[in-house]
């Protein structure tokens, strides 16, 4: 069996750190379609690309819209938040109204579920910051749509021959609908490093 | 000086747990300190020890903070309660509030956990 990406403690932590980010996110969410958005425990995993792909197929075969975004700082990555089709559209129909079912989402649309990717991916970011006490950029959001294994594929490059991917399954909850998200981020090894790094750092301050 | 009184710290995080932990340990010394990784075990064991202090999650794998907070009141009606949680929607907040207990937001710092602690105690 290979060696876990990070160990317990540091997916634990993490995990807490995706969970405020997503916590803020949600508050930002529940404002913008004036409504209590009720979040789902998070699941964290940090795995290698292709554990990833096999989970992500195992959640959806359907095409995705997602989101990407660079960032960088002590540590560097892509992160990518995608929705299914099915998902995407009923978060977009609350914020900006009713979208033609037939239809794919068109510039409208997809601009909402950038507006909303960038909330989220964004608090992930800042908590991430925040808590470790590390500066982390971003770039523009970007929508990529299409087959799950193309969007991902995409993602890759320029993140050498086996990236790790630190991924989040999340739920939140609209009255009457359910909207199902995964937030990952695409890190080439050496970054994982130094986020292990910050992370020692961070433990080190709480050790009993 | 802090004469001695216990605390149980409710969150499935390990790292929320840590924090508090440290903090209480570091600022009061021979405080008493449990943990609950979930709703259930932080419900078995309030029935079985008495508590000055309670720190309760809201999301949790098996029950809400929501959830077990008037089961965590009846058991310990002396118990000062604060809820940590990283859900900082006012819907929530409010709800807590009306149940009696005060919302502290994550991510923790040392000032939230001081501030919970110096609120539940006498004047």
């Amino acid at each position: 069996m290979s060696d876990p990406v990070l160990s317990d403690v540091y997916c634990d932590t993490m995990g807490e750190l995706f969970n405020i980010g997503m916590g803020r996110a949600a508050k930002s969410l529940s404002d913008m379609v004036n409504e209590e958005v009720v979040l789902s425990v998070p699941n964290f995993k940090a795995v290698k690309y292709d554990e990833a792909l096999e989970l992500f197929n195992d959640i959806t075969n359907e095409p995705v819209n997602a989101v990407e975004q660079f960032f960088d700082g002590q540590f560097s990555g892509n992160a990518v938040l995608f929705f299914t089709n099915h998902s995407s559209r009923e978060l977009v129909q609350r914020i900006i109204g009713e979208v033609p079912a037939s239809q794919d989402l068109g510039d409208m649309e997809h601009e909402a579920l950038k507006e909303v990717s960038n909330i989220i991916l964004n608090a992930c970011f800042g908590c991430i910051a925040e808590v470790l006490g590390c500066e982390l950029h971003s770039g523009v959001p970007k929508i990529v749509a299409g087959d799950l294994n193309k969007v991902m594929g995409t993602q890759c490059v320029n993140l050498g021959p086996e990236p790790l991917v630190l991924t989040l399954s999340m739920t939140f909850s609209l009255p009457n609908k359910s909207i199902s998200g995964q937030v990952s981020l695409l890190m080439t090894s050496e970054s994982i490093k130094k986020l292990i790094k910050e992370l020692e750092r961070f433990s080190s301050l709480y050790a009993m | 000086m802090n004469s001695s009184k216990s605390i149980l710290i409710v969150d499935d995080s390990r790292l929320t747990r840590m924090i508090f932990a440290k903090v209480i340990a570091s600022h009061y010394e021979g405080w008493d300190i449990s943990q609950a990784e979930n709703g259930t075990n932080a419900l078995a064991i309030a029935a079985e020890k008495k508590f000055d202090f309670i720190s309760l999650d809201h999301n949790m794998p098996d029950f809400t903070g929501l959830d077990i907070l008037p089961q965590l009141q009846e058991l310990q009606p002396n118990a000062h309660i604060g809820v940590f949680t990283a859900n900082v929607q006012q819907v929530l907040t409010e709800r807590f509030t009306a149940l009696g207990a005060q919302c502290y937001h994550k991510p923790l710092n040392e000032d939230k956990i001081l501030q919970f602690i110096k609120q539940g105690e006498p004047a």
